[in-house]
């Protein structure tokens, strides 16, 4: 089955179940359904064609229903991101190539820049922001949900559900399309592992431009449970959110639990409605893993590995609090095996398949995307062949460690921070571009870390005249947050190595 | 011997925490939660937390308090304020 089906069925099988709860307001299957009906059926109307949607917003029952309606309608879903600055807003708007957006107001700070800077897109707005934003905007043209009696269109397999963009080396953004039978595949294998029902609560945490979204999103409504967004302040203490909503199924960032660590949260026994953990998105600390499993005894946990090219996740690895650490896991918890119809393997330098010692991390199998959208240069350089199956490069390097994948970092200057994939060269490229600003080198942060928390940049300047905090300001015009180092050294001059290339140990060597 | 500090006092050396990590208050409602408006990331938020009670050599209860009596400027000092007083 693929997602628009999935989704029809609920909707008509859980009626006056919760479906959601966000901004402290519970919503009904039969509420979700029928804004999400009037949704697609107005995507139809202007135009009636599978088609890229954008969606501006975030938490709000408007902002699911447009995801739901966007599928329902047959078509594919883009998020923005109300923290990502608005050129990068801008550049997935035109990589895109979609006519349509989706837009709650309330639910996207800065909505305005973005609206001002595109011109005649067909925005899909709730009824009573109709008015307000077609005076004031009158570069586009609104529509409100409504009825139109169109015939959906048929989502196939290979249609697309969603696309994502991920961190580019040259500084634009890599599109990819995830289709129906990727993410059905997906799910198909999760819900072969842990039963969810209509009984249950899913949390969801995480920025809808990042796929763990995606996972607590349509996992939920496809089983029937209820999903629960927390405010964003919850971020810092997810505790009572999850205690009190009795929460049974969470998926998060390795980060969040050492947050949770380090504000001493991690109680024995404090998560008892817990039924399920997953850690995806960083390496999962050992020893934090083992705090979080006495914290929920009912749980069962997962450390869960994949990148947005494969689909959310394709490995796992479950553990419990008696799980043994060994040597070889270098304190982290495994990535263990495949998905259902995933197959995981190691290569060499040459692209042969091996067994024993480190490896580049390669996926094949149904949850991989066909390649990055209009990039026909990385498509090539990532998605090959070998011994005849389409593989996916992540450029992660990995261990067989008694049948077990153990995760051992990254191959090139790609780093993981806060789940995200950053290129340092992304942000290098960009310090560069600052006046004054002769030389840099970003360092992720704490050094020789198995998760990083932060970056640091080391620059030389033309004069001592430079203010960090205006790097930073300057920096956040163009990357995301979690892009924007947070520290700043200027040094006089860049350590260089033999070949000539900035000495990266020894600028690690300097923070510590 | 115990120093009463001031709310003034206090307020002062939280603002230098955050200085110390990079992290500019300038132009900053005070009201505004600092997490939801993205001035601050939520680990590095987390470690000026830590460093607040290390420096005031106090200890806040994370577990039991109210998100929201710590991510805004003024309910932060006002918080920290009560502890240390």
């Amino acid at each position: 089955m693929n997602i628009q089906q999935y989704l029809l069925k609920s909707f008509k099988k859980y009626n006056d179940n919760n479906a959601l709860f966000t901004y402290n307001k519970y919503y009904t299957y039969n509420q979700l359904a029928e804004l999400s009906c009037k949704i697609a059926d107005t995507i139809l109307y202007i135009k009636y064609i599978k088609q890229p949607v954008i969606i501006m917003g975030s938490k709000s029952f408007y902002t699911h229903a447009a995801i739901c309606g966007t599928i329902i309608a047959g078509s594919y879903y883009i998020p923005l991101n109300e923290t990502f600055p608005l050129e990068r807003n801008m550049n997935i708007i035109k990589l895109s190539n979609a006519k349509i957006l989706l837009l709650d107001y309330t639910d996207f700070a800065h909505y305005d820049d973005i609206l001002n800077n595109i011109h005649n897109y067909n925005i899909i707005c709730p009824e009573e922001h109709y008015e307000y934003l077609s005076s004031k905007f009158t570069n586009h043209n609104f529509y409100t949900p409504k009825d139109y009696n169109n015939k959906l269109l048929d989502a196939e397999k290979d249609d697309a559900v969603y696309m994502l963009f991920t961190s580019g080396s040259t500084g634009v953004p890599k599109g990819i399309k995830i289709s129906n039978l990727n993410i059905s595949s997906y799910i198909q294998a999760f819900i072969k592992r842990h039963s969810i029902t209509n009984q249950d609560k899913l949390m969801q945490m995480n920025d809808l431009t990042f796929d763990l979204s995606i996972h607590s999103i349509f996992l939920s409504f496809i089983c029937g449970a209820c999903l629960y967004i927390p405010d964003s302040n919850n971020k810092i203490n997810p505790n009572k959110f999850i205690i009190s909503h009795e929460i049974t199924h969470i998926i998060m960032v390795p980060s969040s639990l050492a947050i949770m660590k380090k504000l001493r949260l991690l109680k024995s026994s404090v998560f008892q409605s817990v039924k399920y953990i997953g850690f995806c998105g960083e390496t999962l600390p050992f020893d934090n893993a083992i705090l979080i499993a006495e914290a929920a005894p009912n749980a069962k946990l997962e450390n869960i590995y994949g990148p947005t090219e494969a689909t959310i996740a394709c490995t796992y690895f479950e553990f419990t609090k008696n799980t043994k650490e060994l040597p070889e896991y270098a304190g982290s918890m495994p990535i263990g095996k495949a998905y259902d119809d995933m197959e995981v393997f190691l290569i060499d330098e040459n692209l042969n398949i091996i067994n024993t010692g480190i490896g580049q991390i390669v996926l094949s199998g149904r949850q991989l995307a066909k390649g990055y959208v209009n990039n026909e240069t990385q498509t090539k350089e990532k998605f090959i062949k070998i011994n005849n199956k389409d593989c996916y490069l992540t450029g992660d390097l990995g261990r067989w460690v008694n049948g077990e994948l153990v995760f051992l970092g990254r191959n090139d200057a790609q780093v993981q921070i806060k789940g995200y994939r950053v290129e340092l060269y992304e942000i290098e490229n960009a310090i560069s571009k600052i006046e004054n600003i002769v030389s840099n080198a970003v360092i992720p942060t704490p050094v020789n870390s198995i998760t990083y928390e932060n970056l640091t940049a080391f620059i030389i300047v033309k004069d001592d005249n430079i203010d960090t905090y205006q790097i930073k300001s300057i920096l956040s015009q163009t990357l995301p947050d979690y892009m924007v180092p947070n520290k700043y050294i200027i040094l006089d001059n860049m350590p260089l190595n033999s070949n000539g290339k900035i000495d990266r140990n020894q600028l690690k060597n300097m923070i510590k | 011997m115990v120093i009463k500090m001031s709310e003034n006092d206090i307020r002062k050396i939280i603002y230098k925490i955050f200085e110390q990590n990079d992290i500019s208050l300038q132009n900053i409602n005070e009201d505004t939660s600092l997490i939801s408006n993205g001035i601050v990331d939520s680990m590095t938020f987390v470690n000026i937390l830590l460093a607040i009670e290390e420096e005031l050599n106090i200890e806040i209860d994370f577990e039991n308090i109210d998100i929201n009596s710590i991510v805004t400027i003024n309910s932060l000092c006002d918080t920290v304020s009560k502890i240390t007083n």
